[in-house]
Formats: C-alpha cells, sequence, structure tokens
C-alpha cells in the first residue's frame, strides 16, 4: 500500500508540475507533423506498401509521441487481434527528417503485423533465411528484415517527402553498425524500386549476397 | 501477468478508450484530392500524459540502471514488449 501510495503520489506530481511544460512541447512537435508529416503520409504508406508487398491492412495506427522514452526512442507493439500501436520520442533535438522516417519506419513495423501472414516481403525475407539455415534467434533473422524496413522507410522520404534526405542510417551510426547487411540492402533494394530488378528477384539477391547457398556456383559469390 | 503488464493495460485502456480527460487526438487528415495514390490505412498521432508518464519512468529505469528501483521496474516491466497483451 506504501508503494501505491508513493506512485499515485509521484503520478500526481507528475500531472501537476512536469505534464504542462512536456505538454507544450509535444503540442509543438504535432502541430509540425499534422504540417509537415500527415498531409501526405497516406501516399507515404500506400508507396511503402506497394514496395514490400503488403495488402493494405485498413487499420489506422495509434502513434503515442513521448518526449523521453528507453533506447531505442521508437517501438511498435500490438495489442489483442494484432491491432498495432506506436511510440516515439520526439525531442525537439532531432532533426525533422529523421523524425519523419522515424514515423514511416515504426509504420512499416505496423503494417507487417497488421499484415502478418499475407506473404509480403519481410515474410519471404525471413522464409529465405530460414532456407539458408538461420533460425530465428539468429542476429540476422531480426536484422535482414529490418535493416530493410530503414532502407525502404528512408527511400519512401525521398520519393514522397524530399529528395535530398539522408537517411537515418546514414545520419547515426545505424548503417555502419548494420555492416554487410546494410550495404548489400543499400545496394540491391533501390535497383528493385526504380524498375531493374523485380521484387522476388531483389530479395534473393539480398540472401544470396549475405548467406550463400552451400550448392551455389562459387563464381557467382 | 507481471504487475508491469497490469500497469500498462492500464494505461493503455485509458488511453485508446479516451477516458482520459487530457488527451490530445489528431485524426489524420484525409487525402487531398492531388493526391494520386493514398492508403486506406492511416496513422493518428497522440499525446496522452499516461503514455508520457510511462515511457518517462521506463527512460528513467534505464538511466539509473544500477538503483534499486530501477532494478525493480526493469525485472517489473516488460522490457521490450508492454503492449503485448495477447495471451498466445
Amino acid at each position: 500500500m506504501r508503494l501505491a501510495a508513493a506512485i499515485e503520489e509521484r503520478i500526481s506530481s507528475f500531472e501537476t508540475e512536469l505534464w504542462p511544460s512536456r505538454k507544450v512541447e509535444l503540442e509543438a512537435r504535432l502541430n509540425y507533423l499534422e504540417a509537415a508529416f500527415v498531409p501526405r503520409h497516406r501516399e507515404a504508406l500506400a508507396f511503402m506498401m506497394e514496395s514490400l508487398g503488403i495488402a493494405d491492412p485498413h487499420v489506422q495506427v495509434p502513434m503515442f509521441l513521448v518526449t523521453r522514452t528507453n533506447p531505442p526512442g521508437a517501438m511498435t507493439y500490438y495489442l489483442r487481434g494484432d491491432q498495432p500501436v506506436a511510440v516515439v520520442e520526439v525531442g525537439s533535438g532531432e532533426a525533422d527528417g529523421l523524425l519523419l522516417e522515424t514515423l514511416l519506419h515504426e509504420s512499416t513495423h505496423a503494417l507487417d503485423i497488421a499484415s502478418k501472414g499475407d506473404d509480403n516481403a519481410f515474410d519471404q525475407l525471413r522464409a529465405r533465411l530460414l532456407e539458408r539455415g538461420l533460425v530465428r534467434s539468429d542476429a540476422g533473422f531480426h536484422d535482414v528484415p529490418h535493416t530493410l524496413m530503414f532502407v525502404q522507410a528512408a527511400a519512401t522520404m525521398r520519393r514522397v517527402y524530399d529528395p535530398e534526405h539522408v537517411a537515418y542510417g546514414d545520419a547515426t551510426d545505424l548503417y555502419e553498425r548494420s555492416g554487410a547487411i546494410a550495404t548489400v540492402e543499400n545496394g540491391i533494394w533501390p535497383r528493385f524500386l526504380n524498375g531493374e530488378l523485380a521484387r522476388e528477384e531483389a530479395l534473393h539477391q539480398i540472401v544470396d549476397a549475405l548467406y550463400p547457398s552451400s550448392d551455389e556456383d562459387p563464381s557467382r559469390r | 501477468m507481471t504487475d508491469g503488464r497490469v500497469l500498462v493495460t492500464l494505461l493503455l485502456a485509458l488511453a485508446l478508450g479516451a477516458g482520459v480527460g487530457d488527451t490530445v487526438a489528431i485524426a489524420a487528415s484525409q487525402p487531398e484530392p492531388s493526391v494520386p495514390v493514398a492508403a486506406a490505412s492511416s496513422l493518428e498521432l497522440r499525446i496522452d500524459p499516461l503514455v508520457d508518464l510511462y515511457f518517462f519512468v521506463r527512460a528513467q529505469a534505464a538511466d539509473l540502471s544500477g538503483a534499486p528501483l530501477a532494478g525493480y521496474l526493469a525485472r517489473a516491466l516488460p522490457a521490450t514488449w508492454p503492449f503485448d497483451l495477447d495471451p498466445r
């Protein structure tokens, strides 16, 4: 009971002492996003779903803007029935373009969750990775589709919002930390987006480059 | 269900149920006629004091991982998937 009382007291002080200034900060970011992001975001989602082979799940995704959260600063969860919900830290110090790309990245998670089982690009990637011997607990099983989400979100930024947009992965150390995965995907996926490759071929090339088949012709590696 | 999940259930029920007086919900705008392709799916940007508080506490727990309270929170609050309330 003492713990409950202490928590209740802290929540009360949060609402009266901390929340007013946080609300001002969040409303400023909300107003910015309402003007800079929302009007074209359905176009951006359509481009991402078309690129990733996602059948539009007709969902409205709640996206909570918060002043602070634990790393990595943005997350997407799901409720009962696979309803996605996202949380994004919107610190005023982050560049506007990176914030917009973060919203698109979390949108990709949400659409992936909502369309589970629809054989989208991520499902196909995961299936190909399992075929190459990876198991679900392998880092690559998570990182290969996750890095592609960043690559696609950055491409969507350039296509819909800002042709000069610098990818989050380049502006931070994300792509450097991703290593070969980011290098391979940034080399292949834009060729699909530009119409030079079919999606299935692009996915095949990504997996082949990262996890060559043991019976593949060595001269192709 | 862990204590953390109970807390999150409460917060989300309040936040998503629009039962919190200070919740600000901005529905995504309808597409402009000039937009050639628009998804049926959309985002709904929101701010909410309870959700902000919850993630503020999570941030503090992450910052102060050596402190007893943070250690308790880190164990009590699911680390990566707190909104996964589906019992599957």
